[in-house]
């Protein structure tokens, strides 16, 4: 098929790291091309050369036989190249017709009441759903991303990038999206799939291509590669694959709680937790989203002091020590949320270092912070951790979410503790650093420490604990050795009994 | 005229600057630039219009003067703020420390210590017909150009927010990522926003120097400018909104006047109470503390990009 779009020989360097390094690719008509790649491979930056929100320093973009040197969103658009952002960009204040007429040439068209507009007839053609007159901030993630693709299709693109469109959808909103992106397919849209996600990359597209630190590492029709291809050729090496071996548990006790009841905080309380976990051993905490996992993870992290119940590290009832003195006690906690937990994100990579760092005695020179002894540390983790294209410098924003997750991790083991809560510690992340999280927790099991993983991630609670809680509201309300069956731990998860 | 006749009348010859300050400020706000420094261009304003008048003799070369004034002032507050992303309130305050100086110093230059000049005045313009008319005719058609400028403004803004390149610069005051994404040029919106901001203030800052009195005393704005900011929180950053608005504060004014004419004597109870000056004075300004303490909290925030630059991420 003809080439909609073709990138020739891309190259662009963001300060003195080379973001995309000669990428060539092209987008045909009625298919769909999936762009994959780890956190940082680039795949987001080609895209926005595309649209023209980034500005190549070398190379040229030819869209439907015409050639632009330097793009620009509105040449884009205007061209019939519409993109839906992984954040998106509508007015939340605005309703769906006015987000379709903003910036649109056809402005009164599209906030037409008619049912023979030109917005009713888009919608019902490609059954993406959602009524015109409604104010956006009111309506879910899964419908706000059909108005971004309304936007795009309202003003004739004939080309669609979707950056990361599954990153936010619930199951079964993702079925939605991928009829609709098929039918799309079919009336001759050409479709850009930016994914981490193997499985529906393969699933979906007709064209898969790699990229790998800014260069092209694979580009192949989707019926010829296999998943494990496609992986090994994302991260540059064979992934380990299916469960990991786990150390053996030795005998002692490293973390106890013996009824742990949470106060009342508005969210489902975590009620009567007991459970003892050895050194060595991983303590997978399964469960759907809301049952009171979160509360668990800020019990045991100090956020929370228990209604009742306690806690014991290594024999000492840590119960009434804040966040601060379990840390010095030697438990580390891996937030779940990294971006308003974990980091601040204005701040340097540097100064994050310190977050939840106690004692500071190693970073500290009399009574002032040792910033030689800082960026020394710091650096040792971006190199340690391949946080790439980071300096001690750098805010934690500008990092993508895999490599701020690998500071988190780093910087929590870096404080050498004894038992690690990790709560939902990959996700968002890509393979790559998915297999890097795991390995660091095994590690630390391996040395003799110990993890609680609270994760809603099943296939990660399975591949890594070796015994599994499962939580039903705010209980625990079953438990499942390693090697238990998937179907038979997802039914607890959703019913609350042991099958 | 009677009494009612000439309260309202007041009423709306002092609401008139507040008003004319508002819509630009409106403007300049719902494409996510906040300018304090109004309070500054306005004087500026003022002061152009007034120097301008003295020299040519007309009171429509001083408007013209006034009104180009603003706008360069507002290039100039636009090229800190929205094209070198500096902080628009640090830069609002700067102009108007810079404005009282400025517009001191050169009265001083130009018309000497004790100056006694004057400038044209910009008449009365009854409307044909309509001023004939009892009591509206008197409050409402009996007034400077510039009062149904006000009128003709309010509607004009309001059409312009619905329309499609209202809609892109409401964007702007919101989501600016949204508005760029959807190919409005935020940067070049807020810009002519800010510009139309400063115009009205400079045009706001004559109606004191040209039609309200004739003269120019230093500093003469005297708050006028944080007042109208409140008119735009007031009016819920709608032009009507404003209209409204200031007339509250007009009104408080006009009655601090009339207070004034007749006496600061009043029979509270049946015990005469004497009132200083000064507080009447200060009823404009306790009526707007009041207001903004009562309402501002109950009421919706402003444009969510307020005060915010928009700069491009990668």
């Amino acid at each position: 098929m003809a080439a909609l779009l073709q990138l020739k020989d891309i190259t662009r360097d963001f300060g003195t790291v080379r973001a995309l390094d000669g990428v060539s690719f092209e987008a045909a008509a009625g298919e769909v091309h999936a762009l994959l790649g780890e956190n940082g491979a680039g795949k987001t930056t080609l895209m926005n050369v595309a649209f023209g929100f980034v500005r190549p320093d070398h190379g040229e973009i030819i869209f439907d036989g015409r050639r632009y040197t330097a793009m620009t969103p509105q040449a884009a658009m205007a061209a019939g190249i519409g993109m839906v952002h992984q954040h998106f960009k509508l007015v939340e204040e605005f309703t769906v017709a006015e987000n379709v007429a903003l910036g649109s040439p056809d402005y009164g068209e599209a906030l037409r009441p008619s049912e023979h507009s030109r917005l009713k007839s888009i919608i019902r053609d490609t059954g993406l759903d959602v009524d015109p007159s409604a104010v956006v901030e009111d309506l879910p993630v899964g419908l706000r991303q059909r108005v971004e693709i309304l936007k795009a299709l309202f003003r004739g693109s004939r080309l669609l990038i979707l950056d990361e469109p599954t990153a936010v959808l619930t199951p079964r909103e993702t079925e939605d999206l991928f009829r609709v992106l098929l039918r799309l397919r079919e009336q001759g849209t050409g479709i850009v799939l930016i994914t981490h996600k193997l499985d529906e990359a393969l699933s979906l597209s007709d064209r898969v291509t790699v990229l790998r630190n800014g260069k092209t590492v694979l580009s192949r029709p989707a019926a010829e590669v296999t998943q494990a291809e496609v992986a090994s050729a994302m991260v540059g090496r064979e992934l380990d694959s299916g469960a990991r071996d786990l150390p053996i548990p030795q005998e002692d006790i490293l973390l106890e709680a013996r009824d742990l009841s949470s106060p009342e905080t508005g969210q489902q309380p975590a009620q009567e937790i007991s459970f003892a976990l050895r050194a060595g051993e991983i303590l997978g905490i399964a469960g759907v989203e809301g049952n009171g996992q979160t509360a668990l993870a800020d019990l045991l992290a100090g956020v929370l002091a228990p209604q009742s119940g306690s806690l014991l590290l290594a024999g000492r009832d840590v119960s009434r020590e804040g966040v601060d003195g379990r840390l010095r006690a030697g438990l580390a906690h891996i937030p779940g949320d990294r971006q308003t937990q974990a980091l601040l994100l204005e701040f340097p990579l540097r100064e994050n270092l310190l977050l939840g760092r106690w004692p500071l005695g190693e970073f500290l020179r009399g009574p002032f912070l040792d910033l030689g002894a800082l960026s020394l540390s710091t650096r040792e983790a971006i190199e340690a951790y391949g946080i790439r294209g980071a300096t001690v410098q750098t805010p934690a924003m500008s990092l993508s979410g895999g490599n701020q997750q690998r500071f988190v991790v780093a910087r929590q083991l870096g404080a050498k503790p004894r038992v690690i809560v990790a709560v939902n510690p990959t996700r968002g992340l890509d393979v790559g650093a998915i297999e890097y999280v795991h390995a660091r927790l095994v590690e630390h099991c391996e040395r003799g420490g110990a993890v609680v993983l609270i994760s809603t991630d099943l296939d990660e609670v399975l591949a890594l604990s070796h015994r599994i809680l499962v939580m039903y509201r705010g209980r625990v309300a079953a438990e499942y050795p390693r090697g238990a069956r998937r179907e038979d731990v997802g039914l607890a998860m959703a019913t609350g009994r042991a099958a | 005229m009677t009494g009612l006749e000439e309260f309202l009348s007041g009423t709306i010859r002092l609401s008139a600057p507040l008003i004319l300050a508002a819509l630009g400020e409106i403007v300049s706000q719902r494409s996510g630039v906040i300018n304090i420094s109004i309070e500054g261009m306005m004087l500026g304003g003022a002061f152009a219009g007034f120097a301008a008048g003295a020299a040519t003799g007309s009171a429509g070369a001083g408007l013209l003067a006034a009104a180009a004034a603003g706008a360069l002032f507002g290039c100039v507050f636009a090229f800190i703020c929205v094209v070198r992303n500096a902080d628009q309130i640090v830069a609002g305050m700067g102009i108007n420390i810079a404005m009282i100086g400025l517009t001191g110093a050169l009265f001083r230059a130009i018309f000497g210590m004790e100056s006694l000049a004057t400038a044209p005045r910009l008449e009365d313009y009854p409307i044909p017909v309509l001023s004939g008319l009892p009591v509206v005719g008197k409050v409402f058609f009996t007034q400077s150009v510039l009062v149904y400028a006000c009128g003709a403004l309010a509607l004009g803004i309001w059409f312009f927010l619905r329309s499609p390149q209202g809609l892109g610069l409401r964007a702007c005051g919101v989501r600016p990522e949204a508005a760029d994404a959807a190919g409005v040029r935020v940067g070049l919106t807020r810009f002519a926003a800010v510009v139309f901001g400063g115009t009205m203030a400079g045009i706001a800052g004559a109606y004191l120097t040209l039609a309200q009195t004739s003269s120019f005393a230093e500093n003469m704005t005297s708050g006028r400018g944080f007042i109208a900011l409140a008119v735009v929180i007031f009016g819920r950053w709608h032009p009507i909104g404003a209209v409204l608005a200031a007339l509250i504060f007009g009104g408080a004014n006009e009655a601090q006047f009339w207070f004034q004419a007749r006496g600061s004597q009043a029979m509270i109870a049946g015990i005469h109470v004497h009132i200083p000056y000064q507080a009447l004075l200060a009823l404009p300004y306790v009526v707007t503390l009041a207001v903004l303490t009562v309402f501002a909290g109950s009421y919706r925030r402003g444009p969510r990009a307020l005060g915010k630059p928009y700069v491009r991420s990668r």
